[in-house]
């Protein structure tokens, strides 16, 4: 399933929120943030998005692809 | 909760088939293969040492009906769990129910090609009951399988 490199919890974690936080931020579970986080889904654009805007850190840092 | 569902289904499962393959060698043995090999039941006069059989097959069906109700249950579960419905949530019921619907076109594919043919009910009237259980069963099946999909697609450790 690794398929990109996912660094969201450095990000998370320098903004100072929870994954139960991002997750309300950007409208879905926790569970949802933590299979990201462990890169165990794939996010769609508009998801990627709003993760961006929410960590305050460009797309391309956070979801690294080969 | 894994080894609580393998133990609810399966340990009936074993059961009945131990069941089954006792009645069948009782029949093999003592009652000439009767219920074992295939038989005109239009002449079929009942004897008590059919009985074996006939219970063992009963179990059996009760034991598949059984199983229909516990993916039924997981559709209840799934249902009224509150989860919310997020865009993976989205995704894994889309994945999920396309799964199940290739599975029941897949046993619809395979009981019409086998009950079509006759060999098995040498009457039409047989066949077109046995066809009409087997596509209502498949269709019930379909959906309860979807929602147990769902349901082990969001939940799986593994993730996809």
């Amino acid at each position: 399933m690794a398929e990109f490199e996912c660094r969201l919890k450095i990000y998370r974690q320098l903004q100072g929120l929870t994954q139960e936080q991002l997750a309300e931020i950007v409208g879905v579970r926790r569970e949802t943030i933590m299979r990201l986080e462990k890169v165990q889904y794939n996010p769609s654009l508009k998801l990627a998005i709003d993760i961006s805007r929410a960590v305050k850190a460009p797309i391309e840092e956070i979801f690294i692809f080969p | 909760m894994k080894d609580k569902k393998i133990t609810i289904i399966g340990f009936p499962g074993v059961l009945c088939a131990a069941v089954m393959s006792g009645a069948v060698w009782y029949s093999l043995k003592f009652n000439g293969g009767r219920l074992v090999y295939p038989m005109d039941f239009g002449s079929y006069v009942f004897s008590y040492k059919d009985l074996p059989m006939i219970l063992a097959g009963i179990m059996v069906i009760v034991y598949f009906a059984f199983v229909f109700f516990i993916f039924f249950g997981f559709y209840y579960e799934g249902k009224m769990s509150g989860t919310f419905m997020d865009e993976r949530f989205r995704e894994n019921a889309a994945r999920a129910q396309l799964k199940a619907y290739k599975i029941g076109f897949t046993i619809n594919f395979i009981a019409l090609i086998i009950f079509s043919q006759g060999y098995i009910l040498k009457n039409a009237e047989y066949t077109l009951a046995a066809l009409i259980i087997t596509l209502s069963l498949s269709l019930a099946l379909c959906i309860f399988w979807g929602e147990y999909l769902l349901h082990h697609y969001d939940n799986d450790e593994n993730g996809i």
